[in-house]
């Protein structure tokens, strides 16, 4: 069956009488000579004039088709083969992810694939078929039906998702649809490098057979793909940066601007990016109000660009009205005893808010106080802090644990291993013989930097330890610095989103000790580098993330919620019944829309039209070039006017 | 360029008589009817010795050679070659492919005539000029003499050339009307069937008659000139239905058919005992001329 990618290219099939228009407007051009001999010509000519004369019009007609090749190519005319065999069931999958708003050929992605996928269930006769929407959410036409009523039907209602395509799921609503007997499926997609994402051909049932279906696309596209802060913790009054990514998936160069709107502020950002690449564009920011500003980029380009959905972004900038440092203690606020003394008096003179807590109601502290981190020494109720303090951690906050006192060493988080085992207790005899110096620390961490030059300072810091450590850390913890005889003394490891420092020595002012030496301060003073991210990708969540509460978007439309939870469900800015903001882009992916290497994967692609070969794909130029050589050929080939090269004969004027 | 009225001019009519090695001369033996410089067939009372003959009864005992007699016992006469002018006969292609080139040919034939003309009339023969158009027209009648010489130059001033008649029956008609033995020289193309054409020059050849044809060809005509590139050719005497040409295309077989054409006219010239003389338009008449005079001398 013969069938037409892009019919309107057919519009362009009057082009194919140009050779004949010339013919007709050259042949009467021609000029007239008066020339006595011939009689000659003619000789030469009878033989082969009704030759030439054929010759002539089988070049005319070579151009015309060579001309109406060209347009036929370039509306994508195909031979529709089967895809997969006439008795089986079929399931189609169209691919109504993000990346199929894409402009291909005049039209959107999605609905040359929903075309594709009409075409398919109208050819598929007696076979039982089924379709699914995949994208989130997923939509199914349930049970496999002869006639694919239900599939047509839901196919018709079908609409392009804003988020990624989900693939996987699909695919096992595919495999769920066939059941054990097995059949085919053939993915309509843009083979967008996400459009197979967690599947393996390999690990498919051998009944069943996965086919693509290419509807093409995957050139002339540049978005805005990110927005960062820099620090990734912005304060009020400080300098920041924010940060712009921005990526060409174009073959050619990307000369555009970025229109970076931040509250109310509006600057142009110029760029330009070679074909492929991708660039962040950084503006420093100096930001004295507190809060959440908007943040909000669009792309700035002169002409067309194939999926208009990334050129702009939205972003929310938390800028944090100071650093708030909780330490949470034993001692008293109101007498700051024993080894709380010297972090309290670090932290102040590093320049941080400090509050000091007991610990009790912790939770209810961290959510009122949203410290920037908190910092434990000599607590006293190990066992009550320790969920919310395993939750805030999770949740993305930062801890600090000093093991100072017996009952700092007792606060274990549950089931979170920490960064450093502790062994054994030590009694009072062995607590002098424990006590060594700190060998190395790894300068180059945010943390260390600052004794860069001076390392004897630390190395001069002795333990204070009421417990030994064993000689290695969990098993997804950096060390930081280590005792001489090898055991760790500080280590780091992330907790869920969050940061877990752990020092085995007390900070209290005996001698040797951290804060004897001013090696305390120093690190106090470090602990925003090291703690708080160079960047901060969260201004944008993507579309599809869940979060708590209900949300709605500018027009003050709610987003269904589900049990206390929303998923976000198109990009934008969604504002939750606090008035506290969130923004939403399209998925990473999904803006990338480079071709999928289906072939790597072995398995079949056909074109829109079920063709093996993707007509399509070539650019347009080539058919021209394909057209222009082989006419070029057929006038070399065909080239000879009157006639070649034969026996010479005496001319006849008269006539005997 | 003068124009090829004013180059008609008697005055302007270059004398090739001046030249001591140009001679117009029949390679045959012609018969003139008055007395001049060209041998004749007949014998008779002249200076020039031509052989011996047997004494006949009759014959006058004043041409007995008797010192031939003294030496070999026998009585023969003494015969004398009889020196006659030359009837010089021109023939004029006036159709109308001679009214074709860049100078025409039909220019180039009518000088050429004025230039043999006076040749012949400055060695004292006489000369007669017809033109083969639709009929065969005699332009001058068979004279010599300076008066003879200003009528040739004005019949050629008045010449058209726009007929289509056939020149082979019209050398037969010319070849019978004259009654003595001439040189005829064909001025024409010679773009004639050979073949239609061989008849009537082997006729003239069994009348006496010697032919010179000077086949007079523009430059374009010699070689097909490929930058016409696609042209509607018209033959200008309607013989050949028009046809459309790629001359790039045509031009290597062209050229070889011309010159093939060329060979067989040569070679029919040649079998009646005739010569042929090829010239393009682009010469100058008097040189291509003198050259074929002095060489004609040559060979004869």
């Amino acid at each position: 069956m013969i069938s037409l990618a892009v019919p309107l290219a057919l519009a362009a099939l009057p082009l194919a009488a140009l050779p004949l228009i010339i013919h007709w407007l050259t042949r009467g051009r021609v000029r007239e000579q008066v020339f006595p001999p011939l009689a000659l010509l003619q000789r030469i000519h009878a033989g082969r004039a009704r030759r030439s004369q054929l010759r002539e019009k089988i070049i005319l007609l070579l151009r015309l088709l060579a001309i109406a090749l060209a347009i036929f190519a370039m509306a994508g005319l195909a031979w529709r083969g089967d895809l997969g065999s006439a008795n089986r069931p079929l399931v189609v999958v169209v691919d109504a992810s993000a990346s199929m708003q894409q402009v291909v050929g005049g039209a959107s992605a999605f609905a040359q694939a929903r075309g594709a996928a009409t075409s398919l269930l109208d050819d598929a006769g007696s076979r039982a078929v089924g379709v699914i929407i995949s994208g989130k959410p997923l939509r199914s036409s349930g049970d496999l039906a002869v006639g694919g009523g239900e599939a047509l039907a839901r196919l018709a209602e079908a609409t392009v998702t804003t988020s990624d395509g989900a693939p996987a799921a699909a695919l096992s609503e595919a495999l769920r649809v066939l059941g054990p007997a097995g059949g085919d499926v053939v993915f309509v997609t843009d083979l967008a490098r996400s459009s197979l994402a967690g599947i393996d051909p390999a690990s498919l049932p051998e009944a069943v057979s996965l086919r693509l279906l290419d509807i093409g696309g995957g050139e002339n596209n540049a978005g805005i793909i990110g927005l960062a802060s820099e620090p990734g913790l912005v304060v009020a009054g400080r300098p920041a940066t924010v940060a712009v990514r921005i990526a060409n998936y174009a073959s050619t160069p990307l000369k555009a601007a970025v229109d970076l709107r931040i509250g109310t502020q509006a600057t142009v950002l110029p760029i330009e990016l070679g074909p492929g690449e991708s660039s962040w564009l950084r503006h420093p920011v100096v930001i004295d109000a507190s809060g959440q500003h908007r943040i909000h980029a669009s792309l700035v380009r002169s002409g067309q660009d194939a999926l208009a959905a990334d050129d702009a972004r939205s972003g929310i900038l938390e800028v944090h009205p100071g650093l708030t440092v909780l330490v949470v203690s034993g001692a008293d606020s109101n007498e700051l005893a024993g080894p709380v003394r010297p972090v309290h008096a670090a932290l102040s003179a590093a320049g941080y808010t400090v509050r000091l807590t007991d610990g009790a109601g912790l939770a209810e502290e961290l959510q009122a106080t949203k410290p920037f981190l908190v910092a434990s020494v000599a607590v006293r109720d190990a066992a009550g802090m320790a969920p919310p303090l395993r939750d805030w951690l999770i949740a993305g906050g930062r801890w600090l644990q000093f093991v100072a006192t017996p009952a700092d060493a007792s606060l274990v988080l549950p089931g979170t291993d920490p960064p450093i085992a502790l062994g054994q207790r030590m009694d009072v005899s062995t607590q002098e013989r424990a006590a060594q110096p700190w060998a190395q620390a790894r300068l180059e961490h945010p943390l260390f930097t600052v004794f860069a030059g001076r390392e004897a300072l630390l190395r001069s810091v002795a333990a204070y330890r009421y417990h030994l450590t064993p000689q290695q850390p969990a098993a997804d913890a950096a060390v930081l610095a280590t005792y001489a005889d090898g055991t760790v003394a500080v280590a780091e490891r992330p907790v869920g989103n969050g940061r877990w420092i752990m020092v085995n020595t007390s900070p209290g002012a005996a001698d040797g000790t951290l804060a004897a030496n001013e090696a305390l301060p120093l690190l106090m003073g470090r602990l925003a580098a090291a703690m708080a991210p160079e960047r901060s990708d969260g201004m944008t969540l993507e579309v599809g993330a869940i979060i708590a509460g209900a949300w709605k978007d500018e027009n003050g439309r709610w987003a269904p919620a589900q049990n206390g939870r929303t998923t976000i469900p198109a990009p934008g800015l969604w504002q939750a019944a606090d008035g506290s903001l969130v923004a939403a882009g399209l998925p990473g992916l999904e803006s990338d829309l480079r071709q999928l290497d289906a072939a790597r994967l072995g398995l079949e692609v056909r074109n829109a039209h079920g063709a093996l070969t993707a007509v399509r794909t070539a650019p347009w130029w080539a058919f021209l070039l394909a057209s222009v050589l082989g006419l070029l050929t057929v006038e070399i080939l065909c080239a000879g006017g009157v006639g070649g090269r034969g026996p010479a004969s005496a001319t006849h004027k008269e006539r005997s | 360029m003068i124009p090829a009225a004013d180059r008609l001019q008697p005055t302007r009519i270059p004398r090739l008589g001046n030249a001591n090695d140009v001679e117009l001369a029949a390679r045959r033996i012609m018969e003139g009817l008055f007395h001049g410089r060209h041998r004749s067939r007949h014998t008779g009372s002249a200076i020039e010795f031509s052989d011996h003959r047997p004494y006949l009864a009759g014959d006058d005992l004043r041409s007995v050679d008797w010192k031939a007699y003294a030496r070999s016992d026998r009585l023969v006469v003494r015969r004398f070659q009889v020196e006659r002018d030359l009837p010089l006969v021109i023939v004029i292609d006036a159709s109308a492919s001679m009214d074709y080139g860049e100078p025409r040919k039909a220019d180039w034939a009518a000088l050429t005539t004025a230039v043999l003309s006076l040749l012949a009339i400055d060695q004292g023969d006489r000369v007669r000029v017809f033109s083969a158009g639709d009929t065969v027209q005699a332009l001058v009648p068979h004279a010599g003499g300076p008066a003879q010489f200003m009528r040739i130059c004005h019949a050629m001033a008045g010449l058209t050339w726009t007929s289509t008649g056939n020149f082979a029956d019209h050398l037969r008609t010319i070849g019978r009307s004259c009654e003595r033995r001439s040189l005829l020289v064909c001025l024409s193309d010679w773009l004639h069937d050979p073949v239609a054409l061989q008849p009537a020059l082997a006729e003239l050849a069994g009348r006496g008659h010697e032919i010179a044809a000077v086949q007079i060809l523009d430059a374009s005509e010699v070689h097909l000139p490929a930058a016409w590139g696609r042209m509607l050719l018209r033959d200008p005497e309607g013989r050949v239905e028009p046809l459309a040409c790629e001359a790039t295309a045509a031009k290597a077989q062209y050229d070889d058919a011309i010159a093939a054409h060329i060979a067989a006219i040569r070679a029919l010239l040649q079998a009646s005992r005739g010569d042929h003389l090829l010239a393009q338009t682009d010469a100058d008449p008097a040189e291509v001329l003198g050259t074929w005079l002095r060489r004609r001398k040559r060979v004869a």
